[in-house]
């Protein structure tokens, strides 16, 4: 197969980008900054490029489920995100939805190789 | 350029696509972002020119990202809202001359009794396909944009950062003169003029045709005039000056209104000129233009709010770490 058809890349992204929401979110129980957030995920293995996780901070505040505040210390302004009441109430649920998917996927993925 | 100015213009590229009550604010954040990002990729060297293009060029187009802080993606695009509006507003002003040019001029409005009826009908239809029409043209132009732009832009070619209270001065020379020019012929009476630049050889018709009415020019003219000439030294101290300043934009809004409500006066006041039906067609431009400078000069004061809001919310860090 030609590397350039190798649709992998394409639908991996696709199965990232459906994690992208919960993985933020189960770093945001305490405050974290843009930049911070995504070194945090990182580190863990979560990847998110910076053109997806900074909009996206800024559209889950919009929808109630992170509140933020500007904040100086000793290096510049940043503007820190957690999680809001809201917020920990749809990520306990995401959680439990996803918990629940990983189970079913599990099944389905050991029952495919199986075979 | 260096790796600052060039995540200047990166951040002036994005926000210039936001809705005004946002920009100062995801401007300030996305900047502090990049230069922390840039500053982290460059492992304590001296960040440069090509380390931040490659950030950038990572980051996704300008246009691109700028949507992305949309919950749900705008059928107009911001940057294209502006023109969207003038297009729309001189549209839709345009039908309602010609509408109201037709039933006024034509005869079987005297006699067919819903002959007015079924031209607002038509009006209304005209003007609701052409919105929809419009509508459509810039939705596809702004996805077509899209698909275009898409791989096909560099972070060096972004358009430098500009003071956005910075002022055309050759261009605004020009206005101002075109302007001074019109208030000039206005004031002398265009039918002076006419008579003095065909050398009297004007039709009698014409120069009766353009002759004020004896009251306004006496009693309301002058109010006119004041307003007019004040509107014009605005610009022109802003053009001295260089620079638009959130004062004179405020004076500017303010005198704007008081034109629009000296026009309407002068509208139900009375004649302005002495003949019609020049007289009607000045009358109805004067409400037309009335009507544009009341919805300009609130939409300036609005937007004069809007910013300050956005800037105390930007600039106002309230905790401390």
């Amino acid at each position: 197969m030609v590397e350039a058809d190798d649709p992998f890349p394409k639908l991996e992204l696709e199965l990232r980008r459906g994690a992208i929401v919960l993985a933020a979110l189960s770093q945001l129980s305490s405050a974290q900054y843009g930049y911070s957030l995504r070194q945090a995920l990182a580190a863990r293995g979560m990847e998110i490029e910076e053109g997806t996780l900074y909009p996206l901070l800024r559209r889950l505040e919009a929808q109630g489920v992170l509140v933020s505040e500007w904040r100086t210390g000793d290096g510049p302004p940043r503007r820190y995100y957690t999680l809001s009441e809201d917020g920990r109430q749809l990520y306990t649920r995401l959680s439990q939805s996803w918990h629940a998917l990983g189970a079913v996927m599990d099944a389905l993925v050991a029952d495919g190789a199986g075979r | 350029m260096t790796a600052n100015e060039m995540i200047a213009r990166y951040v002036q590229a994005v926000t210039r696509r936001l809705p005004l009550e946002q920009r100062a604010d995801i401007g300030a954040e996305l900047s502090a972002l990049l230069t922390e990002e840039l500053a982290g990729r460059a492992e304590g060297r001296e960040p440069d020119a090509a380390l931040a293009r490659t950030l950038l060029q990572g980051f996704g187009h300008p246009e691109t990202v700028a949507l992305s802080y949309h919950q749900t993606p705008p059928v107009i695009e911001t940057l294209d809202g502006r023109l969207f509006r003038k297009l729309a507003v001189i549209f839709l002003a345009a039908l309602a001359v010609l509408a109201l040019g037709v039933t006024l001029s034509d005869p079987a409005a005297q006699t067919d009794a819903s002959f007015a009826d079924r031209i607002a009908d038509e009006t209304l239809a005209a003007a609701l396909q052409g919105l929809g029409g419009l509508l459509v043209v810039f939705w596809i132009a702004g996805f077509a944009r899209r698909r275009w732009l898409r791989g096909r832009w560099s972070p060096n070619a972004l358009p430098a950062v500009q003071a956005p209270d910075a002022v055309n001065r050759p261009v605004m020379a020009a206005a101002i003169m075109f302007w001074a020019a019109g208030l000039a012929i206005l004031m002398a009476g265009p039918a002076t003029v006419m008579a003095h630049i065909t050398g009297g050889a004007a039709p009698t018709a014409l120069l009766d045709a353009f002759t004020y009415d004896a009251a306004f020019a006496a009693e309301r003219a002058p109010v006119l005039w004041v307003l007019l000439a004040l509107s014009i030294l605005v610009p022109a101290w802003q053009a001295v000056a260089g620079r638009v300043t959130r004062t004179t934009r405020r004076v500017e809004a303010v005198l704007t209104l008081l034109l629009a409500a000296a026009l309407f006066r002068i509208v139900l006041a009375g004649d302005v000129f002495a003949a019609e039906p020049a007289n009607e067609y000045m009358k109805l431009a004067m409400a037309l233009f009335g009507g544009w400078g009341v919805i300009t000069s609130l939409t300036a004061l609005h937007r004069d709010w809007q910013t300050r809001r956005s800037e105390a919310a930007a600039s106002a860090p309230p905790a401390q770490e």
